[in-house]
């Protein structure tokens, strides 16, 4: 009969890279399950915004023509915004003493949480994606289709493209959050400086000094190229991001 | 820039609402709840994007004809001394002047209280019997033809009497559905709609008036602006 208090023996194994990581990224799963429900919210908020949608109108005296855009692209920004938010709040402090419990290193950790941001990506992707069907099939319920004078079609084939690129869009607004969440880990200070910098940029350039960097992605029309400007551009944001949090443990 | 800054603070607003709905959330259900409610939401969407690709796209197809219009006014002042021609693809309609009529009258009432300036084109010739021709382009926007939503003047010719009749105050909602911004990008090339910029023309009307020499032509000049040819 064994003795209460014998220390029971563990066989020590060797763990593997790849179990780890599944177990690690389950784990963020688990954790983070609040912020899907911040997604559906907020999917829902920009469902609302898009009802109210993009108007224009004009006209004479006795002539007023308005036209409504219906489309789901507003409901994809908040989506955008939501995982830049996600991915900033995955760098903080109490998100990394999370993983503590585990028995990890710093590269284990950051491609955790690579894995799950990809996973906000899609799942973001595809529900801000197809939301846009549901506001159009709404309003094409609520309108006459006789005053509808535009519909751009679109095929089983490009809903797909859809969702993939608004998953690249998604997957990339992550990258850029979490490398701008490792530098305001960095120091506090940070938090001010940079939005500070991004606006004082604003104020004396104006918007339009931001264009190439968006025209970068958003003119391209290869999707091949568009994939390899996003996965070239994350894999440098997650690298440098991973460096910069290296560099803190340092310091 | 103040509607960036705006609508950054509005977005965060609403990310903050949308944190402490989804902690609310949290503390009220667990885990599988919300992958439960995450899969029915995800679910319902996949069945609402089929149902709009079998059922409603279907019947929303249209073959949109677009035109280019140009301004009839520009077309009667091209050249500085003498007064354009029409195209003959403007003309909605003609009439007759019975060869007795020896004096025209132009009339405009109004539904509403509003000033217009009609343009009325007079062309003297050497014969007897007079004409009418109404020229009207159509009502556009960003180049699709919207003139059945849109009535313009009533333009009536009874013996010597031509009536021009405002139209009542009409707004017309349309309505236009556009792929997502992040598919257009690379649809650029196929597609034909340009709603980028929303250029609205609103439909012209122009009276030739072809009468005999001598013919006694009266007109309110308040309302009506008559081109001499």
């Amino acid at each position: 009969m064994s003795s209460p208090h014998k220390m029971e023996t563990v066989p020590f194994q060797q763990v593997d890279f790849s179990t780890i990581l599944k177990k690690q990224f389950l784990y963020k799963v688990h954790a983070h399950y609040s912020m899907f429900s911040t997604m559906v919210i907020l999917q829902l908020i920009g469902v609302i915004f898009a009802f109210g949608g993009e108007n224009y109108g004009t006209g004479t005296e006795n002539i007023m023509l308005n036209v409504k855009i219906s489309s789901g692209s507003i409901v994809i920004g908040f989506t955008l915004f939501w995982i830049f938010i996600m991915a900033i709040l995955m760098t903080t402090k109490q998100n990394k003493s999370m993983m503590h419990t585990f028995i990890t290193n710093k590269k284990l950790n950051h491609l955790s949480n690579i894995l799950f941001l990809l996973l906000l990506s899609v799942i973001g992707g595809i529900s801000s994606y197809l939301i846009g069907f549901f506001i159009k099939t709404i309003t094409f319920l609520w309108y006459s289709t006789e005053n509808i004078i535009v519909v751009e079609k679109i095929t089983f084939v490009e809903v797909i493209l859809g969702i993939v690129v608004t998953t690249l869009y998604m997957f990339l607004l992550g990258a850029i959050g979490y490398f701008l969440g490792e530098i305001f880990a960095l120091h506090r200070l940070f938090i001010i400086i940079i939005p500070v910098i991004f606006i004082g940029f604003l104020i004396i350039f104006h918007e339009s000094a931001l264009g190439p960097m968006f025209d970068f992605f958003t003119q391209e029309s290869n999707f091949v190229i568009f994939t390899i400007k996003v996965f070239i551009v994350t894999s440098v944001l997650f690298l440098i991001a991973s460096q910069i949090d290296r560099y803190s443990e340092v310091s | 820039m103040l509607a960036l800054f705006t609508s950054l603070i509005i977005l965060g607003a609403m990310i903050l609402l949308g944190i402490y709905f989804s902690n609310w959330i949290k503390d009220k259900t667990n885990n599988k709840l919300i992958y439960r409610l995450l899969a029915g939401y995800l679910i319902g969407l996949i069945a609402i994007t089929i149902a709009y690709l079998t059922i409603a796209q279907p019947k929303l197809t249209k073959n949109i004809q677009y035109t280019n219009t140009p301004y009839l006014f520009d077309l009667l002042y091209a050249e500085e001394d003498t007064i354009g021609e029409l195209p003959d693809e403007f003309i909605k309609e003609e009439w007759e002047l019975p060869p007795e009529v020896e004096q025209l009258t132009l009339r405009y009432q109004n539904r509403l209280d509003d000033m217009i300036m009609f343009d009325v084109i007079v062309e003297e010739h050497e014969g007897k019997q007079g004409k009418v021709v109404l020229y009207e382009t159509p009502t556009t926007i960003s180049g699709i033809d919207v003139s059945d939503h849109v009535p313009l003047n009533d333009i009536n010719v009874k013996g010597e009497l031509i009536t021009v009749t405002g139209s009542d105050y009409v707004e017309v909602d349309f309505l236009t559905i556009k792929n997502e911004m992040t598919l257009a990008q690379f649809l650029r090339d196929s597609t034909q709609v340009n709603l980028d910029y929303f250029d609205v023309h609103i439909g012209e009307q122009v009276l030739l008036v072809k009468v005999p020499k001598n013919m006694k032509l009266n007109a309110n000049e308040d309302q009506f602006y008559l081109h001499y040819k």
